[in-house]
């Protein structure tokens, strides 16, 4: 028995990975927590944009109102100059010359290269909030690979732990029986020390890989959660630019032929559909814009709200696992098994599609390795697992 | 040139889509015709001209665009593409600044398969290569002055105005106006100091006018109260005619003769000025070009020739053209056969 306990002492666990600390958890959970903090505040910085963008295109509906109600008088002074032209025919100047007034043609022109201008970078926006999306997906795959090992290191130290606290058993019983002052008993006092040691280091590497993994899914939730928002974001405004390059571009098209019609009617018409364009354009920026704040008010600061709880919780967490490096206990060993255990209880019930409160199924589906696991499943099962972290 | 992909109307503006080589033999050879021109300071400025264009050349944009659209009618690059180029180098600073450091760019693109971080690296490129490039102005007035006589309190002014007509050409207008200052009349340049600044009003009025020629727009200005114009120059870059298909008639043999490469590029000059001694018209293709003045109807023709021999100023016409080297002698026995000498260049 002491060779094969010696044989199980020396064994080494297969942990995946470049192994796992409590410095180190902190370091990829903090990492993790900037990237997403960076992407919240571009998302802030937007919102801000948005709001100065509203201002602005307050301003520009107030214009083209402006150059609307200019076009009025024109047409009315038009009507008035064609029954004029008759009796001024000698002064063919005279008729329709309004100095007060800027160009509409200009107007409209500077109107359309503004326009233009936000346009283009909206869809500067679009690439950098693709770029922002994929970076978010590249990084939820990583995170994937860190909780599928994370799961799988679990599930190592869990093995590893019931192993030892199986010998642990065996080493104490015979133990029981010989001399405390022999030397076999020294040498299994020995033993059972050593056992005891690699027990308290396996109970927090369990710990930590527990944590791990359900710190990342978190994290990832919240990730995934940005991804999401982003991409949605983006398909608004696509959407958004994609319709405001369409009038553009007619605008730009009609602009050209109000410059080379020559009949006055045809130039009035063409004014008429360009601004109507215009209007539409800049009411359709507006209505995104207004309909992207509410998006902003629903998404970016319940985003906000949890990402602040979801640190609390992590460094409150981080610091029992702290306490819990720092010493081992008995208890300890037992409620990271039971953690371990509750979690192959809920895989094993979940692989067999049975609902969570089905509790007799779970415990027919399992399967134990020694004999003082069998009356452990009600009482594990019911653990949860926040309980010994 | 490549010939043409496809023809689509927008509006009443007829315009081409080229896209790939066609794109490239196209800008890379109007940047050519405008640099042979040599254009003078009548003329918008060639060097500005060239920069704007380039910024259109697929070998700066790197695809990031599909193609070019041209006005069939100036054969130059529509207002769209023109505003496109201008937008983006507006923009230039401001995206390199978001878009961060470039090795990192490249780190993110060599590290992903994702399309976009490469897209994202090669509008660095482009933003980089564009962001200090002189651009023509679309639509822009200076006003410089050049003397005083405070005997007669009257005020000499140089009026610059560089615009992309509505119909596609490129155009410089130079105006010398004298402007007295008068209780009775309004100004319409605010002299401060040593600057002087255009008004609102001289600024609608000339750039309605433009429109409508130098002719037109030495009328219009003469009827301002106050004002005194010396002289109208016209300067236009195209149109280009870049296909038979495309061209006036008077113009079609010639192209049809001029094979596949053939094209003939127009620069125009229209001068009004009382120091002129006599009307002459030394451009071949004379009122025919894309101006309202072509198409007014002979009662108001004759009532401008009537204004204009009151003011006692005269009119100039010119136009050179810049064609490939085989065009050359035909140009000028066409330029012959209509009795002008003109300047063609040949590339």
């Amino acid at each position: 028995m002491n060779a094969s306990a010696q044989d199980i002492l020396a064994s080494e666990v297969p942990y995946l990975g470049q192994g796992i600390s409590r410095s180190e958890l902190e370091s990829v959970i903090i990492s993790e927590r900037t990237r997403q903090r960076r992407d919240l505040e571009t998302l802030e910085k937007l919102r801000e944009r948005n709001a100065k963008i509203q201002e602005n295109l307050t301003g520009e509906v107030l214009k083209l109102r402006e150059i609307n109600a200019h076009l009025s008088r024109e047409r009315s002074r038009g009507e008035l100059s064609r029954s004029m032209r008759r009796f001024l025919a000698k002064l063919p100047w005279v008729g329709g010359q309004i100095l007060t007034h800027r160009s509409i043609e200009e107007i409209l022109r500077n109107q359309y290269e503004l326009s233009a201008r936000r346009a283009k970078e909206a869809a500067e926006f679009v690439d950098r909030l693709e770029a922002a999306k994929a970076g978010l997906w590249d990084e939820i795959d990583r995170l994937n690979q860190k909780i599928v090992e994370s799961a799988q290191n679990e599930e190592l130290a869990a093995k590893r732990l019931g192993e030892l606290d199986r010998l642990k058993s065996v080493l104490e019983v015979e133990r029981t029986g010989l001399d405390p002052a022999s030397a076999q008993a020294r040498q299994l006092q020995a033993l059972i020390d050593q056992t005891h040691r690699q027990l308290a280091e396996h109970t927090t590497k369990l710990k930590l890989y527990s944590t791990a993994e359900d710190r990342l899914e978190r994290l990832q939730q919240n990730t995934r959660q940005l991804a999401k928002t982003i991409g949605h974001l983006q398909a608004d405004i696509v959407v958004y630019v994609t319709a405001a390059n369409e009038k553009l571009d007619l605008i730009a098209g009609q602009i050209q032929a109000i410059g080379v019609a020559a009949d006055a009617s045809v130039v009035m018409f063409e004014l008429q559909n360009s601004l109507k364009a215009m209007t539409e354009s800049v009411n359709h920026a507006t209505r995104f814009v207004s309909e992207t704040q509410v998006y902003f008010r629903e998404n970016v600061d319940s985003m906000l709200e949890e990402m602040e709880l979801y640190d609390d919780e992590t460094e409150q967490i981080l610091t029992g696992n702290l306490a819990l490096n720092e010493g081992y206990d008995q208890l300890d060993i037992a409620g990271a098994m039971s953690v371990a255990l509750a979690d192959r209880i809920e895989r094993a019930a979940s692989e067999a599609g049975v609902g969570n409160s089905d509790r007799r199924e779970r415990e027919v589906v399992l399967d134990f390795q020694s004999p003082e696991e069998a009356d452990a499943p009600v009482n594990r099962a019911q653990a949860k697992k926040g309980d010994f972290r | 040139m490549n010939p043409p992909a496809e023809t689509s109307n927008s509006i009443r503006i007829q315009t081409r889509e080229l896209s790939g080589q066609a794109e490239v033999d196209y800008i890379s050879q109007l940047e050519r015709i405008i640099r042979s021109a040599r254009l003078n300071l009548h003329y918008p400025a060639s060097r500005a001209l060239r920069s704007h264009i380039g910024v259109l050349h697929p070998k700066v944009h790197r695809g990031l665009y599909p193609g070019v659209q041209v006005n069939i009618g100036s054969g130059l690059p529509t207002y769209r593409e023109w505003t496109r180029a201008q937008t983006d180098v507006q923009i230039a600073q401001e995206q390199l600044q978001k878009l961060g450091a470039r090795s990192e760019l490249a780190r993110q693109a060599r590290a992903s398969d994702a399309a976009i971080y490469q897209k994202l690296l090669t509008k660095f490129d482009y933003y980089c290569e564009i962001a200090e490039r002189e651009l023509a102005p679309l639509g822009d007035m200076t006003v410089a002055l050049r003397k005083i006589d405070a005997q007669t309190r009257t005020a000499y002014f140089h009026i610059v105005l560089d615009k992309l007509e509505a119909s596609g050409l490129f155009v410089r207008y130079c105006i010398d106006l004298a402007q007295t200052d008068s209780a009775w009349n309004r100004q319409v340049v605010r002299l401060d100091a040593e600057n002087a600044a255009h008004t609102e009003q001289l600024k609608s009025l000339v750039y309605k006018c433009t429109a409508l020629g130098s002719e037109s727009t030495f009328i219009k200005l003469a009827a301002l109260g106050g004002v005194r114009v010396e002289r109208v120059v016209r300067g236009s870059v195209g149109p280009i005619i870049w296909g038979a298909a495309d061209a006036p008639e008077e113009l079609r043999p010639l192209m049809q003769a001029g094979g596949s490469g053939a094209f003939i590029a127009q620069f125009g000059l229209d001068m009004l000025a009382a120091d002129i001694a006599e009307d002459r018209q030394n451009d071949p293709l004379g009122a025919r070009e894309l101006q309202a003045d072509a198409r007014l109807s002979p009662k108001v023709r004759a009532a401008l020739l009537s204004t204009r021999q009151k003011y006692g100023v005269h009119v100039f016409g010119d136009r050179k053209f810049v064609v490939p080297r085989g065009m050359t002698l035909a140009m000028r026995d066409f330029c012959a056969a209509r009795g002008t000498q003109n300047l063609i260049y040949s590339i």
